[in-house]
C-alpha cells in the first residue's frame, strides 16, 4: 500500500524545524526514525499535508552528561546509540535494557528516543488498514464516538506501547519541549495525558528536544515486559521498580510503574510505600504484587487476554522486585 | 507535492531518479530502478525482507522514503553477486540448505552480511539476535544460522533428530 501524499522537507537546524512546524501548524508532522510514522501513515490514521523529516538536522543527537551530573539525550539519539552507550550502560542499565527490547535491531538502528516517547498508542480496533476500519463505526481515537474494544465505553484506552517511556519515569526524567515561540521543560509524568486518543501534552508547533535524567546515584532498576513473541513485540504489560537499599538491607526510595496496560505509563504510590523502609520477604512482595494487580485495568485491545495480562502483571512486580533488590544490594 | 530529480548511490552506482515525495525506497529500488531483490513483504517493518544495506548497516527500505537515502551508501542484493556469479555468502546459503522459497533470503543474507561485516565470528546467539527481525516461513531458521556460521569459518553444529532421545529413552523404559 502506497503512502499518502505530503510535502516533504529536511530542515537542516532545530530554528529551521520549529519555524516550519509553526509555519504550517496543524498540517504538519515531524518524522524522526519514521519506524512508527510511516506505517500510520500508510494506513491513512493520519493525513498530514507537510511531513518534516528530522534525520539529516543536526543539533539534537547527542547524549551526554551536563555540568550538574545530568544525563542529557537529544531526541534524535538512535536507539542503537543508548543501548551502547557507556555512560548508560554504566549509569542507567535498565535504560539500556528496555532499549534492547524495543523492536529488533535494523529498527533500534534508525528508530529515535523522541519518536519513543512520543509514539501514538495503539489498539487492535485502530491500527488497522483504512479497508478494515471502514466495516465499523469510527471509534473515539478516529474523531467518533464509540470504543470497539470496551462496549458502552466513553474513554479511549489506547495502550502506550513504549518501552523507554516507564523506564525514563522510574528514573525521574523530564523533556524540553520547544517551538518556534517558546521552550518548557515537564516531568515525565505530566508528559502523559493519560487518554488514548491523545497521549501527550505536545502541541501542534511544538517538538520534542530533549530527555534529561537526573543522577540516580546507587540505585537499581529493572524492566520487567510481557510479550507473545520474545523475539520482537510491543508490550502487553510492562513492569519497572526502582530502589535503592539502607545498607542494611531494606528498600529506600522505591519507585514502581506500572504500564503497557492502559494510555499512559503510571507510577502506582501506594505500591512504592509498602516497600519504604521494608525488609522484603514475599509476604510483602504479595502486596504489593497486589496493588498492582488492583490497579492494573487492561481492556480488550491488544492481542492478548487482559485477565491474564492483568494476572502478569503480579508475576512481573514480583520478579522486578526481586532483581532490583538484589542489584541494588549489590551496588 | 511535486516530483523531485533524486542522487541514489546504488550497489556502488550514482542513480539519478524523479520520485514523488511520499515514495518509500523499497518502491523506488523496485519500481524505479528495476531492481527487486528487496521484497515488499508486510510494509509495516515486521518482516525483513525488504532489508538493504545503508552504509553498511542492515534497515529495512520499506520505513524509509527515497529522499531519506540520499547521501547514503545502499546495497541492494543485486549488489553482492557480479551479475554471473554469487559472492561467497549466497553460495554458502545455497549449499546449506538456507534457502528454500527464497522469499526471505535478500533479507536474511544482507542482514548476515552486515553482522559478518562487524562481527568476525558472531556467537549462535548473536547470529539468532542479528536475524531476528527476519522472517522466514519455510526454511525453519537453523539452516540460516548454520549458514552465517559456516561463512564465518565456524564450524557448523552437528545436529540429531530432536525426537532421537525421547525415543530410545521410551525403547529403553
Ligand atoms: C515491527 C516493529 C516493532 C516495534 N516494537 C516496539 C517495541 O517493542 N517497543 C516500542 O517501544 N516500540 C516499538 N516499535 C515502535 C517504534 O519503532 C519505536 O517506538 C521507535 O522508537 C519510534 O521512534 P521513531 O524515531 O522511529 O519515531 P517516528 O515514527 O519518527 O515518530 C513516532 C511519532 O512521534 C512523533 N515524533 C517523533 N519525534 C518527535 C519529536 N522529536 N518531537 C515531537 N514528535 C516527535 C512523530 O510525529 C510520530 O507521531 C516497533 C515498531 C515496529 C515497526
Ligand atoms: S516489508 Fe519491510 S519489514 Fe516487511
Ligand atoms: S525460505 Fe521461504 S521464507 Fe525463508
Amino acid at each position: 500500500m502506497q503512502l499518502p501524499r505530503f510535502d516533504f522537507i529536511q530542515p537542516a537546524t532545530i530554528d529551521e524545524a520549529c519555524s516550519l512546524l509553526d509555519e504550517r501548524k496543524g498540517d504538519a508532522t515531524v518524522l524522526a526514525g519514521g519506524t512508527d510514522l510511516l506505517i500510520e501513515l500508510r494506513r491513512r490514521l493520519r493525513k498530514p499535508g507537510c511531513v518534516i523529516g528530522l534525520k539529516e538536522m543536526r543539533g539534537l543527537d547527542y547524549i551526554q552528561k551536563d555540568d550538574g551530573g545530568d544525563l542529557r539525550i537529544g531526541a534524535l539519539a538512535r536507539l542503537q546509540w543508548i543501548e551502547s552507550s557507556p555512560i548508560i550502560a554504566e549509569e542507567y542499565p535498565a535504560l539500556a535494557q528496555a532499549t534492547r527490547l524495543v523492536a529488533v535491531p535494523p529498527i533500534r538502528r534508525v528508530a529515535t528516543i523522541g519518536g519513543n516517547l512520543s509514539l501514538d498508542t495503539r489498539c487492535i480496533y485502530y491500527n488497522q488498514s483504512e479497508f478494515w476500519r471502514s466495516a465499523q463505526a469510527d471509534c473515539i481515537k478516529l474523531g467518533g464516538d464509540i470504543c470497539h474494544a470496551v462496549p458502552k465505553g466513553r474513554r479511549c484506552l489506547a495502550v502506550c506501547q513504549s518501552d523507554l517511556a516507564p523506564v525514563l519515569m522510574a528514573l525521574g526524567a523530564s523533556v524540553k519541549i520547544v517551538s518556534a515561540e517558546a521552550e518548557r521543560t515537564v516531568a515525565l509524568a505530566d508528559f502523559f495525558t493519560g487518554k488514548g486518543e491523545k497521549p501527550n501534552v505536545l502541541a501542534p508547533g511544538e517538538l520534542l528536544a530533549e530527555v534529561i535524567i537526573p543522577s540516580d546515584g546507587q540505585r537499581a532498576a529493572v524492566y520487567e515486559k510481557l510479550r507473545i513473541r520474545e523475539g520482537m513485540d510491543f508490550p502487553l504489560a510492562g513492569i519497572v521498580v526502582s530502589l535503592g537499599t539502607d545498607g542494611q538491607g531494606a528498600a529506600a526510595g522505591a519507585r514502581i510503574v506500572l504500564s503497557a496496560v492502559g494510555p499512559a505509563p503510571t507510577r502506582i504510590v501506594e505500591a512504592e510505600g509498602l516497600l519504604e523502609g521494608k525488609r522484603i520477604d514475599d509476604d510483602l512482595l504479595e502486596q504489593v504484587a497486589q496493588v498492582m494487580f488492583e490497579r492494573a485495568h487492561p481492556v480488550a485491545n491488544l492481542a492478548m487476554d487482559p485477565w491474564y495480562r492483568r494476572k502478569m502483571v503480579k508475576v512481573l512486580t514480583k520478579r522486578a522486585v526481586r532483581q532490583a533488590l538484589e542489584t541494588a544490594k549489590a551496588n | 507535492m511535486e516530483q523531485v530529480l533524486i542522487k541514489l548511490t546504488v550497489n556502488g552506482r550514482e542513480e539519478d531518479v524523479r520520485v514523488s515525495p511520499h515514495k518509500t525506497l523499497l518502491e523506488v529500488l523496485r519500481d524505479d530502478l528495476s531492481l527487486t531483490g528487496a521484497k515488499n513483504g508486510c510494509e509495516d517493518g515486521s518482516c525483513g525482507t525488504c532489508t538493504v544495506l545503508l552504509d553498511g548497516a542492515a534497515v529495512r527500505s520499506c520505513l524509509l522514503l527515497a529522499m531519506e537515502a540520499q547521501g547514503h551508501e545502499i546495497v541492494t542484493i543485486e549488489g553482492l553477486s557480479d551479475g554471473q556469479n554469487m559472492s561467497p555468502l549466497q553460495e554458502i546459503f545455497v549449499n546449506q540448505g538456507a534457502v528454500q522459497c527464497g522469499f526471505c533470503s535478500p533479507g536474511m543474507i544482507l542482514t548476515a552480511k552486515a553482522l559478518l561485516d562487524s562481527a568476525s565470528s558472531p556467537t549462535e546467539t548473536e547470529i539468532r539476535e542479528a536475524i531476528s527481525g527476519n522472517l522466514c516461513r519455510c526454511t525453519g531458521y537453523t539452516k540460516i544460522v548454520e549458514a552465517v556460521m559456516a561463512a564465518s569459518g565456524q564450524p557448523v553444529p552437528v545436529r540429531t533428530h530432536p525426537y532421537e532421545g525421547d525415543v530410545s529413552e521410551r525403547a529403553a523404559s
